[in-house]
């Protein structure tokens, strides 16, 4: 099997997608608990979590710019 | 006029008409469910994805001149074996197309071009490993990380904002999904209008119109990007109704889980040297939605009828490829490739006939999903 497949490369692709799928589409609902809080601790504590999606588009933009 | 400079042409222009092609079917990978969801009018989406995928063809200019590499021997790649895999590719684009399944434009085109190989060349320059590795297993695990990834995904998106005002969390997550969609535009931008790039720029090196050191010249980039644009843009409303309507109902904080997904799967892939299908990460992403809801239904019989499409594709495309050359060498020289190009514009002017009686249009692509299985069984009159 290994003959056909590149085992090494696939469990990187498996586990940073679903750490960044996953982590993404968790932090921006975080980041909109936080800024539909009344607390300004808490909209603070959003919009970091929507800064660091942000800074995830960037990466995925990098990664094309890599290629 | 020369032979070989008409022959030339009419690779090009079947170069340039595959781009399109995959532009027009690709359209729903990115669009799908922002459209299905109202985050996006559906004329405003394939816009914005229209010029996303003009944009990303310029964003990374490394084009191999190659085609189905790994898969069968350079050395059997000539010409006419081109222009018949691309016929292969072409053909079974704009067959998925009428009958609205997504299909990976990639393994139509390697199919395609395998077929033509047979033929010309027989079994030995077709390399089975290649095809196992480079579409059979990719085929498989592109679709199970989508649905694994998108699962979780959704699952944790509905969890964490369940106290979340309805109207906050629908707004929240309608801009979010417009993001990873056109990341997603952006990314099909960059890798699929390169693949037509490099089969051009293969062309003009095989008919000694430049050098092998010269690079892509500028008008393929600009042809290249306008036709995967133009592609784009025209929208194929049937793919775009199946993968947003058909295999599941989307609402916006299951469209932002799946288009997410689809962007980190696609990019993580591109990032480790282990490319896989953009049409069957995007498919994978949308069933993972349907999962991941609680109590939302995944249409399963759509699902299945992709899966046949995409266990045939390799084999149907091949067909085409083969016989396109077979007809090709039949006639021989530049008018065997005419009379094939030829062919191929009466059968896509044919489909393009049909597909107006049962017409899935921006109009319609959103109306509510009846049948068993088709695009075009709308639930209000066209």
């Amino acid at each position: 099997m290994s003959d056909y497949i590149d085992v090494d490369a696939l469990w990187r692709v498996m586990v940073a997608s679903l750490i960044g799928g996953v982590g993404i589409a968790a932090l921006f609902s975080i980041g909109l608990v936080g800024i539909s809080s009344g607390r300004a601790v808490a909209r603070v504590a959003g919009g970091a979590c929507f800064v660091i999606v942000i800074a995830g588009v960037l990466l995925g933009v990098y990664v094309m710019l890599d290629k | 006029m020369t032979g070989d400079l008409i022959l030339l042409i009419v690779v090009v222009l079947t170069a340039l008409s595959f781009d399109f092609t995959n532009g027009f079917h690709d359209t729903a990978n990115a669009m799908a469910t922002s459209i299905a969801t109202g985050a996006l009018k559906p004329k405003i989406a394939v816009g914005l994805s229209a010029i996303l995928n003009f944009v990303g063809a310029f964003l990374s200019l490394k084009v191999a001149a190659t085609i189905a590499t790994g898969i069968v021997n350079s050395g059997a790649i000539t010409l006419t074996v081109v222009f018949a895999g691309l016929v292969g590719g072409l053909a079974w684009n704009l067959v998925t197309w009428y009958y609205g399944i997504p299909s990976s434009s990639s393994h139509a085109l390697i199919g395609g071009v395998v077929g033509a190989t047979l033929l010309a060349s027989g079994v030995s320059a077709v390399k089975g490993g290649g095809l196992v590795s480079h579409v059979i297993i990719p085929a498989i695990l592109a679709p199970i990380a989508a649905i694994v990834v998108a699962t979780i995904g959704t699952y944790l998106v509905y969890v964490l904002t369940r106290k979340v005002n309805e109207n906050t969390r629908a707004k929240g997550f309608k801009i979010g999904q417009i993001g990873s969609a056109s990341l997603v535009s952006l990314a099909h931008g960059t890798n699929d209008a390169q693949k037509t790039m490099g089969i051009i720029t293969l062309a003009l090196i095989a008919n000694g119109t430049i050098t092998q050191s010269a690079g892509t010249p500028f008008w393929v980039i600009i042809c290249s990007a306008t036709a995967i644009a133009a592609g784009t843009y025209i929208g194929g409303w049937r793919v775009i109704r199946t993968l947003g309507k058909g295999l599941t109902d989307i609402e916006t904080p299951q469209g932002f889980a799946a288009e997410a997904s689809s962007a980190t799967v696609i990019l993580t892939s591109t990032h480790f040297g282990f490319p896989l299908s953009t049409t069957q990460v995007c498919t994978g992403s949308v069933i993972g939605a349907g999962l991941g809801k609680r109590l939302a239904e995944v249409r399963w019989g759509v699902a299945a009828r992709m899966g046949v499409a995409w266990l045939i594709t390799l084999p149907a495309a091949a067909l085409v490829g083969a016989i396109a050359f077979g007809v090709a060498q039949l006639i021989g020289g530049t008018l065997g490739v005419i009379v094939v190009f030829a062919a191929a514009v009466i059968f896509a002017a044919l489909l393009y006939l049909a597909s107006r009686k049962t017409a899935v249009t921006s109009k319609n692509v959103n109306d509510e999903w009846v049948g068993r299985g088709t695009p075009t069984q709308i639930g209000t009159p066209v």
